[in-house]
């Protein structure tokens, strides 16, 4: 008899009702069933194996027993390689042959080591006549679709839940982890209101990791090895998993390739991936604001694609050699306003193990710029004697012998515009791609006012010197003012 | 009458093929079949569906051919009734065959003849009337995997848990003859599959889902699922076809809207089926097998004791062992036989 089946056997309230002792046991192997021939029966345990499969194989009819008042079952049991039954099921027949099936899912059975799994038996069907239960059979519970691998020690029944080792629900899952990030392992295991943890690094305690959850910040390369938790209660000790942590030395960050954005303009992003060691797969996907565009870009390698809204996404088998720098470009709207952050995750794979980092600085802040006026050709948020003068070109522009103030949207200007000479006076031209800042009424040309307005921001001063210092804000006729930034 | 609306319905779309001179509904009722998470459920519909929506689905029999029914006064569609993905069957409503089923195949329907799956039998044998007094058929909407369980398709709902391979998706089993032939909602290829299938292997969307057999339901889902049906109850005895090769099993549905027993399904008589074999030794005995959630419960009727027995079990008399409603039967035969009165079992009538 084993630690764990003797906590069963030996607790008052838990009667045994399948020993599976050779001899002693209650049931045997049914007739028909795929089990004939493919249990191996050992002194206290039966293993289900062979061509088995998961049609209920085991049981016993005739009997007359009294299970009126019993809520809870407890099988002690262990799955073994190869089991793909999603569930083991358990049937009570009544002397008119009623029946109430009751089904635990199978991974809730340790891997090749025997544990007790404890779960209601619920109530009994309306009819059925639960003192007088007169069969039973165990198994998959179908018709016999997959390979049940098990093997079984003993069946309790109790009133009460009957108190055992601590089970565990959720085994701590393999993690992988960029150096000088952090992860987390955890464990969930019922058995009790004081379970006590107590987590090993490559067999040897850590300390002070006495919870359910084991953060690790800032690891290491050394770091790398095998986590597992001892889990107590009064009743003894389980061992979950080794878990295993991989740190790799993989590095990942994001920069912007200005110092913020204007809204409506492209803004140029770099991510960066510094790697030594790392033979896995990577997945970079950067996260962009609300209503933000991916520019794309068919000469980019590896070309990245728009997974989802906001989300672009690049793929690596192999990571080329160390660094790896992906650049885009990102489409704001032309309304969007305020400061806006960028967040990217690589998320990686290798040896079967998954994690993921975040870029840093995470999230990655872009501001956004303030708009210098039209006239401001060095960007220098003043108004220069010779940037008046392109204005005043740009308003002299003529048509013949009428001045028209017309100008077009020319790259090679110098302030990304040039005279139009070609139309007429009093045209507008309200299709330009963009406008002058100085056209506030934005019909394509600069009048007499229009140009007033520069000349204003022109005249400037602080005391007596004249400085032509504007700034960016809303609510005026041109979307500036005079005055320092 | 319960339901007036449906009598005025089949009035109005019965038109001059109708020679009843009192129109009368079939009553109505509704099913809900529980599968809990993790579990294995039999199945089936106790009912017929609800009338189709197409016109001219009652009439009599003019002339029928070795595999197929005419009725001289329809004006159906032509094809309207032999689309894969919308299957029909034919329930012979009057006469010797009243209850008996079958499905409507290709070729394709004309506008008075259907074309029937008649399990191999010859339907100019078996003495069905013709003419103007000749026997009343209906025409009954069909199921298949995916109209009765979904699909992930736009405009359809998944009632079922879809994997991308079988072993953790919710298995619908049918009953092939010789083993069971399971299919599963595949959601990386979005198409019904069988669970041997490969990428390559037809969609199992139009897979029919007969009406006189039974199904397994495995329920991989982490929930219960409810299946609830509705439809209306069978006027006449079920008239099922199984096969009676050598042990040959079939899993049928006695169409029984209220729980029944073994006992009251009395397969044994003559008035039921042809040649039951009883025995007090089960291995020599026809055997009817219940799903009973876990396992089959097997029972044969033992003709010594004169009641039915579970086999292996010293209890000794099962008649009163119930089945439940819409609960399917796997039935097996000894021996082997052809003709048609061999082949068919009468299961009671459960409505009128």
């Amino acid at each position: 008899m084993t630690l764990a089946s003797a906590i069963i056997s030996g607790f008052a309230q838990s009667p045994v009702w399948e020993s599976f002792n050779q001899p002693g046991a209650q049931g045997s192997v049914l007739p028909l069933s795929s089990w004939v021939g493919n249990v191996l029966r050992q002194p206290e345990t039966i293993t289900i194996t062979g061509t088995a499969k998961d049609d209920n194989g085991w049981g016993a009819i005739g009997l007359n027993f009294d299970a009126s008042g019993l809520s809870y079952v407890t099988i002690l049991g262990q799955r073994d390689a190869g089991n793909q039954a999603a569930s083991l099921v358990l049937q009570f027949e009544d002397s008119t042959l009623m029946v109430h099936t009751v089904a635990v899912s199978t991974s809730q059975f340790p891997i090749g080591t025997l544990g007790a799994v404890q779960f209601a038996l619920g109530a009994w069907p309306a009819g059925f006549n639960a003192t007088r239960v007169s069969g039973w059979s165990i198994g998959g519970g179908t018709t016999g679709l997959v390979a049940l691998r098990m093997t079984l020690d003993q069946i309790a029944l109790s009133a009460v839940a009957a108190p055992s080792l601590p089970i565990i629900v959720v085994e701590p899952a393999d993690r992988l982890a960029g150096v000088g990030t952090g992860t987390t392992l955890s464990v969930s295991a019922t058995g009790g209101q004081s379970l006590l943890y107590r987590w090993k690094f490559n067999g040897s305690p850590l300390a002070g990791a006495t919870s359910a959850v084991l953060a690790l910040s800032d690891v290491k390369l050394t770091d790398t090895g095998a986590y597992a938790v001892d889990i107590t209660n009064a009743y003894g000790t389980t061992l979950s998993r080794s878990a295993q942590l991989a740190v790799v030395n993989l590095r990942a960050s994001q920069t912007l390739a200005s110092a913020g954005y204007l809204a409506g303009t492209p803004l140029g992003v770099g991510a960066t991936i510094t790697h030594s060691g790392y033979s896995g797969s990577v997945v970079l996907q950067v996260l962009l604001p609300m209503g933000w565009n991916y520019v794309p870009d068919a000469a980019a390698n590896p070309v990245p694609s728009v997974v989802a809204p906001g989300v672009v996404e690049w793929r690596w088998s192999t990571l080329p050699a160390s660094p790896v720098t992906v650049n885009y470009s990102v489409n704001s709207p032309s309304a969007a306003k305020d400061p806006q952050t960028l967040s990217g995750l690589v998320q990686l794979t290798q040896a079967g193990i998954a994690g993921a980092i975040a870029l840093k600085p995470d999230p990655l802040l872009v501001p956004l710029l303030p708009r210098s006026h039209s006239a401001d050709i060095n960007g220098d948020f003043r108004i220069s004697l010779l940037e008046l003068t392109r204005v005043i070109e740009l308003y002299s522009t003529r048509k013949g012998s009428d001045r028209t103030g017309a100008y077009r949207v020319d790259a090679s200007g110098e302030d990304g515009f040039n005279p139009d000479g070609e139309r007429t006076k009093g045209s507008v031209n309200s299709a330009l791609m963009r406008f002058h800042s100085g056209d506030s009424n934005r019909d394509g040309g600069l009048d007499l006012f229009e140009l007033l307005r520069v000349i204003e921001l022109y005249n400037v001063r602080t005391g007596s010197i004249r400085t032509g210092a504007y700034r960016f804000v809303s609510g005026t006729e041109d979307g500036f003012e005079p005055g320092a930034q | 009458m319960a339901f007036p609306l449906i009598a005025l319905l089949g009035a109005l779309f019965a038109g001059d093929m109708v020679h009843a001179q009192v129109a009368k509904s079939r009553p109505v009722g509704f099913l809900v079949q529980t599968i809990p998470a993790g579990q294995t459920r039999s199945f089936s519909v106790p009912f017929d569906a609800d009338v189709s929506s197409q016109g001219g689905t009652v009439g009599r029999l003019t002339a029928v051919g070795a595999n197929f029914i005419e009725c001289a006064s329809a004006r159906w569609i032509p094809g309207a009734f032999s689309t894969a993905a919308a299957p029909y069957f034919v329930r012979l409503s009057t006469g010797g065959h009243a209850g008996r089923t079958f499905g409507i195949t290709t070729p394709a329907n004309t506008g008075t003849r259907l074309y029937l799956d008649t399990d191999g039998l010859d339907l100019t044998t078996v003495g069905l009337s013709i003419g103007a007094a000749g026997d009343a058929f209906e025409i009954i909407p069909g199921d298949t995997l995916m109209t009765f369980f979904g699909s992930m398709a736009v405009g359809h709902g998944l009632v079922v848990q879809g994997s991308g391979e079988p072993n953790t998706a919710d298995l619908v089993q049918v009953w092939s003859g010789t083993g069971w032939l399971r299919y599963y909602y595949n959601t990386v290829w979005l198409r019904w599959a069988l669970d041997t299938d490969t990428l390559a292997d037809p969609a199992r969307d139009n897979v029919v889902l007969r009406s006189d057999r039974g199904l397994l339901f495995t329920r991989r889902g982490g929930t219960r699922l409810d299946l609830a049906v509705v439809g209306r109850v069978l006027a006449v005895p079920q008239r099922a076809m199984h096969v009676r090769s050598e042990n040959g099993r079939t899993f049928l549905a006695p169409m029984q809207t209220a729980d029944t027993t073994l006992g009251a399904l009395a397969l044994q008589g003559s008035d039921r089926s042809v040649a039951w074999r009883g025995s007090s030794d089960a291995a020599d005995a026809d055997i009817v097998s219940v799903w009973s959630g876990a396992t089959w419960f097997n029972f044969f009727f033992n003709t010594v004791a004169g009641h039915w027995q579970r086999v292996g079990d010293p209890a000794p008399n099962r008649d009163d062992f119930v089945i439940k409603a819409g609960t399917p039967v796997l039935i097996q035969r000894r021996t082997a036989a052809t003709s048609l009165p061999d082949r068919t079992l009468v299961f009671p009538a459960a409505g009128s």
